[in-house]
């Protein structure tokens, strides 16, 4: 069962390094949110005393995602009016 | 077990359409087919809120995804890549994604979950949220105020310039 969350992670993350889009980007960052989520459910899923506080962990991470994905694509957004596109190479030129 | 079985292999192979497909709206759609699978693992070891919050942001982070593709020019584009080029560049991050998966796999081994074992009934809801008032309320506030920052943060940061159009 742990294997499927660590196979899903794994994927998230060569998503990440694949992609060279900012949507990619952030559909990777959520391939690994599930997996996180997931993994936190399924440890607390083998002991009767942690069954709902490993689906309350796996809640907060799931809600973090949630949260990186809108600062995601307001950053995103943010990039698209200065350089009508949203790329990765372009993330740099929200610093100056 | 077996809906568990089949939507973690519809989980797997989704996300790995989201992750090489060479079409935007083809990830997108393939992340949200995820969500989805996710959803009904989390229900099928009896965890039904967990479950339905992952199947309304997962519903929200496709059609957010999506729109930003459509506004970005993205939607429908191919990957501009030839296919051996494609396949030069996927082989870092295979092998990156494998390791980690290698890394929680032996870190995780002792975990109780590890195998197949046998779930008990499925926790309430009301049980779960009573947890999440008298043991987590601070952590629940903190995280609310967090969601309204990010979306008051969100509305500052991608609104245009004085002057611009």
């Amino acid at each position: 069962m742990i294997l499927i969350a660590a196979a899903m992670a794994g994927i998230g993350l060569a998503c990440v390094l694949y992609r060279r889009t900012l949507i990619g980007l952030l559909v990777g960052l959520q391939l690994m949110v599930l997996a996180a989520s997931m993994m936190f459910m399924l440890a607390g899923v083998g002991r009767e005393a942690a069954r709902v506080q490993g689906q309350i962990a796996g809640l907060w991470v799931l809600l973090f995602g949630l949260v990186a994905t809108v600062a995601g694509c307001a950053v995103s957004l943010r990039l698209f009016y200065l350089k009508r596109r949203a790329s990765l190479e372009d993330v740099r030129a929200l610093r100056q | 077990m077996t809906i568990f079985w089949i939507c973690g292999a519809l989980m797997l192979l989704a996300s790995l359409v989201a992750t090489f497909a060479g079409d935007v709206r083809v990830s997108i759609l393939a992340l949200g087919l995820a969500g989805l699978a996710a959803g009904g693992l989390h229900l099928s070891l009896g965890a039904e809120l967990l479950a339905v919050i992952q199947w309304i942001v997962s519903t929200l982070i496709t059609l957010a995804l999506l729109t930003y593709s459509v506004t970005y020019g993205e939607f429908g584009v191919q990957d501009a890549r030839k296919k051996s080029q494609r396949a030069i560049d996927a082989l870092f991050p295979v092998l990156l994604g494998g390791t980690l998966t290698g890394v929680i796999w032996l870190g995780t081994r002792h975990l109780p979950i590890a195998g197949v074992v046998e779930v008990g009934p499925p926790e309430g809801i009301a049980k779960v949220g009573r947890a999440l008032l008298d043991g987590h309320i601070l952590s629940l506030e903190l995280l609310a105020v967090l969601l309204l920052l990010v979306i008051v943060g969100s509305g500052v940061l991608s609104r245009p310039d004085r002057g611009e159009s």
